[in-house]
């Protein structure tokens, strides 16, 4: 995968960007400069998320999040528009804001679009509907097992009653009375949920008969109440089915309208990615961001190229860094005292949040002080698979522990590494196998050393791999030697770096380094 | 053109107070005088409208050196970094001098040519011819006085020549991009082919053919006596022999008196290179290269290695 040009002609400080990434050169890295706050850790954080977050519903709110970030983005306007290579063949993919009138002008006549549905308010519906069908067979349920309840009680009494065992019958009452008035609730409840339903015939009749069970002490003797009491189970249940038959009736319907609605984006090689947050209520109203696909694909290969295309992308910055990607409320968190947190009910803070989304996102990674989690999975990683081997081969352990030690002692300058026998803990030795502290170890060489397990351990192959100031925490000679490294770990991949590295770029030549010029201010404008 | 005094002078000047000498080697080499930026930065490192020639240097730093890897300054012509060298020695002797630069740590590296550069008076040796004579034999570095060099020469005629020694060609076969020279798939044999093809029209090497010729004389199977009879010999040897190894000695002896900086730029990118101008290209294949002899071994053989390993004793293990 290989992002051959990406242009944005507005966005937060980007403005007006056209970069190109030359698919003929070598090595594959490409550092990018900018001034401080010229927007390259913007820009990455734009490709990763458009790219990575776009095509996978559980990581389409990573894309609200940033979108939000701009406020004043235009309907119809282009967002980004960026060249894939998938190793075959070219794909552009132009991300552009939109409103519900754009994809209806898509369809000539409109055959199958609901008339007054968005395709937004489609899609929440669709998500919407079946949970309302749930929660409808679940109160029925309930209302069945009351009415079976207060058929039962009258049963029992009368049978008693005729076999001179007859019950108290303020329990009777009591039991019947607690029982229709959760039934009333129950209906309550239903019918808020549904305006085009008139509930008072129903809801009066349950009301007359508690009404008559609280001055009738012999009401169950009476076969009038006891026909009022069976037409209200009757009417009750008639009435929840006839809801049911509705909501599934509904969610037919709005299938149909999203088919009708994705087979037209798909013959225009659209894909719906989110609405944008606006203050309208009319969803028409509502801003979209859409992706149009150009290129020699076929409609039936998009969603495959899109998958794999989202799984080749890979986001590496400092945990210290800003993500535009989370929560405007998270990303106010740090602005906060820990008093203010509190006061405000925060249980975490923001480096805790950063942590808990990288199970959503798994081409996201921060150079910690030392990826210990990964470094202990890919030792009992490597323990299992010796151990899979010597099942195999009747009691022959493979050798991919002592393969991984080697690779990694490899990289640490004269020390050396290991897991406690719990697979809990890390240990490090010098040459003379003293055992090492934190405060003994070169930030620098953890740091290569979690680059190095980041590719590996994740396999990141032919992948698109952004890098924000990869050169902190190393000196000058091995920040130009972590360009060799990282081509050395994986050198299939691209790498985009954002840095301020003279060093970095140094093991590149200068055409390959790209750079986010400072744009002129109309000073009028200042005045 | 050479530096003028006073563009040596600043240019001395902004190696001494430039931070990135301190406690480093620092080695003058040859390439395109570029303004020195004494705030360098991506922008400014993109805004160089060539690689600078010393990025194949610094990418031919051997692997093993990880700490305290040497820095490389750009002084212009053979006769600038010269120039440079001595006049940073001069200055440091200065009373009351100021500087990051540590004088016993600092060496430079010039091209061989064809024609020698004389060496200032108060060297161990008078120029450049003499330096190589010195530092090589029969193509190997001489271990025994390499230790006793500051300034080196090249052991073939150009850094370029590094380029196209037959250690090289499998990189060419091996890249994504193949090479191409004369509209063809690169062969370096065919590069080789043309320089003793073309030997009798360089007026250079025909007026100092006494000098450059002592330099292969271990080549002792060649006649050495006209430059047309070196030409045949050569051919003719070459064509008929079966020894691999004596082969090899040959075209590193022609790379030794060729000027191969014409060849080298004839290497151009195949016509479906999506990545702009052929020297973008070239570029990007010295670097490559340089990788390559990052990772040769430090023996006599291998020139290169052999430099960076001489010059890591001489400071951190004497």
């Amino acid at each position: 995968m290989y992002l051959e040009r990406i242009r944005i002609p507005s966005f937060r400080v980007l403005k007006n960007i056209d970069i190109s990434f030359e698919r003929g050169f070598f090595p594959k890295v490409f550092p990018i400069g900018s001034l401080n706050g010229g927007g390259k850790s913007t820009l990455l954080q734009l490709i990763f998320v458009l790219l990575h977050c776009s095509f996978d519903r559980d990581r389409v709110d990573f894309v609200r999040n940033l979108i939000n970030t701009f406020k004043s983005n235009n309907v119809n306007t282009v967002l980004s528009i960026i060249d894939i290579w998938d190793g075959e063949k070219e794909i552009q993919l132009e991300f552009f804001y939109c409103q519900e009138l754009y994809f209806r002008s898509l369809s000539e006549n409109q055959i199958g679009l609901p008339n007054n549905d968005s395709y937004s308010s489609i899609t929440k519906k669709i998500m919407v509907i079946p949970d309302e069908i749930v929660v409808l067979e679940r109160r029925k349920t309930t209302i069945q097992d009351l009415l079976h309840k207060i058929e039962s009680l009258i049963d029992n009494e009368k049978k008693g009653d005729n076999e001179g065992k007859s019950l108290n019958s303020r329990y009777i009452t009591r039991e019947v009375e607690h029982s229709l008035k959760e039934i009333k609730e129950l209906l309550s409840l239903i019918f808020s949920d549904f305006s085009d339903i008139e509930p008072a015939s129903y809801i009066t009749k349950i009301s007359g008969l508690l009404s008559i069970l609280r001055y009738k002490k012999d009401w169950f003797s009476e076969n009038e109440v006891i026909l009022q009491v069976n037409q209200v189970y009757t009417d009750t249940l008639s009435i929840i089915d006839r809801l049911l038959r509705t909501k599934v009736l509904e969610l037919e319907t709005i299938e149909d309208y999203q088919k009708s609605y994705m087979k037209l984006l798909e013959d225009n090689k659209i894909v719906y990615i989110c609405d944008i947050s606006s203050n309208s209520k009319d969803d028409t109203d509502e801003k979209i961001l859409v992706c149009r696909l150009k290129g020699n694909l076929d409609i039936k290969e998009t969603n495959g190229f899109l998958k794999k295309m989202s799984e080749k992308v890979f986001f590496a910055a400092h945990v210290s860094q800003v993500f535009l990607f989370t929560l405007s409320d998270v990303r106010r968190l740090l602005f906060k005292t820990q008093d203010s947190k509190e006061l405000n009910g925060y249980d975490e803070d923001y480096h805790t949040y950063i942590q808990k989304i990288k199970s959503k996102l798994p081409g996201f990674f921060t150079y910690d002080f030392l990826g210990i989690d990964i470094l202990v999975n890919a030792f009992v990683k490597a323990r299992d698979l010796d151990f899979q081997e010597a099942v195999k081969t009747n009691g022959e352990y493979g050798s991919n522990y002592k393969k991984l030690l080697n690779d990694l002692n490899s990289l640490l300058n004269n020390k050396k590494i290991n897991i406690e026998e719990n697979l809990l803990e890390l240990t490090f030795q010098d040459i003379d196998n003293t055992k090492l502290n934190p405060e003994d170890l070169s930030h620098g060489e953890l740091k290569r050393l979690c680059i190095y397990m980041w590719l590996k351990h994740n396999n990141i192959e032919n992948a698109i791999v952004l890098m924000d100031e990869i050169e902190i925490a190393f000196h000058p000679d091995w920040q130009y030697e972590i360009v060799q490294d990282i081509q050395k770990w994986s050198s299939n991949n691209q790498y985009l770096l954002a840095t301020h590295s003279f060093s970095i770029c140094e093991a590149v030549t200068p055409a390959h380094v790209k750079e986010l010029e400072p744009k002129l201010l109309n000073n009028k404008k200042n005045d | 053109m050479s530096l003028n005094e006073s563009d040596t002078q600043t240019h001395c000047e902004n190696i001494r107070k430039c931070a990135r000498a301190r406690n480093k080697i620092v080695i003058l080499c040859e390439g395109k005088f570029q303004h020195f930026n004494k705030n360098p930065s991506p922008q400014t490192y993109r805004k160089m409208e060539e690689m600078p020639d010393a990025n194949f240097y610094k990418a031919c730093v051997p692997k093993w050196w990880r700490q305290h890897r040497p820095e490389f300054f750009i002084c212009g012509d053979r006769k600038d970094v010269l120039n440079i060298f001595f006049t940073l020695l001069k200055l440091h002797h200065q009373p009351n001098d100021v500087s990051f630069l540590n004088p016993d740590k600092l060496f430079a590296i010039v091209d061989l040519d064809i024609q020698k550069a004389n060496i200032c008076s108060s060297y161990n040796f008078d120029d450049t011819e003499k330096i190589f004579r010195d530092l090589y034999n029969e193509l190997k570095v001489n271990q025994s006085t390499s230790f006793l060099h500051r300034i080196w020469v090249t052991g073939l005629i150009h850094k370029e020549a590094y380029f196209l020694t037959p250690d090289i060609q499998p990189i060419f076969e091996n890249h994504s991009n193949l090479p191409h020279y004369n509209n063809h798939c690169l062969r370096l044999e065919q590069i080789y082919m043309h320089m003793i093809g073309e030997i009798c029209q360089d007026i250079d090497l025909q007026n100092n053919w006494q000098s450059a010729s002592q330099r292969i004389q271990h080549c002792s199977y060649l006649n050495f006596d006209e430059i047309e009879n070196f030409k045949e010999s050569w051919n003719f040897t070459y064509q008929n022999t079966g020894d691999e190894l004596k082969k090899k000695q040959m075209i590193l002896a022609l790379l030794t008196i060729v000027k191969s900086k014409k060849y080298w730029e004839n290497v151009k990118p195949p016509d479906d290179w999506t990545g702009g101008n052929e020297r973008k290209f070239r570029e990007q294949l010295s670097l490559k290269i340089g990788e390559f002899y990052s990772c040769q071994s430090s023996t006599t053989e291998n020139h290169i290695p052999f430099f960076f390993r001489t010059l890591y004793d001489i400071v951190y293990k004497s």
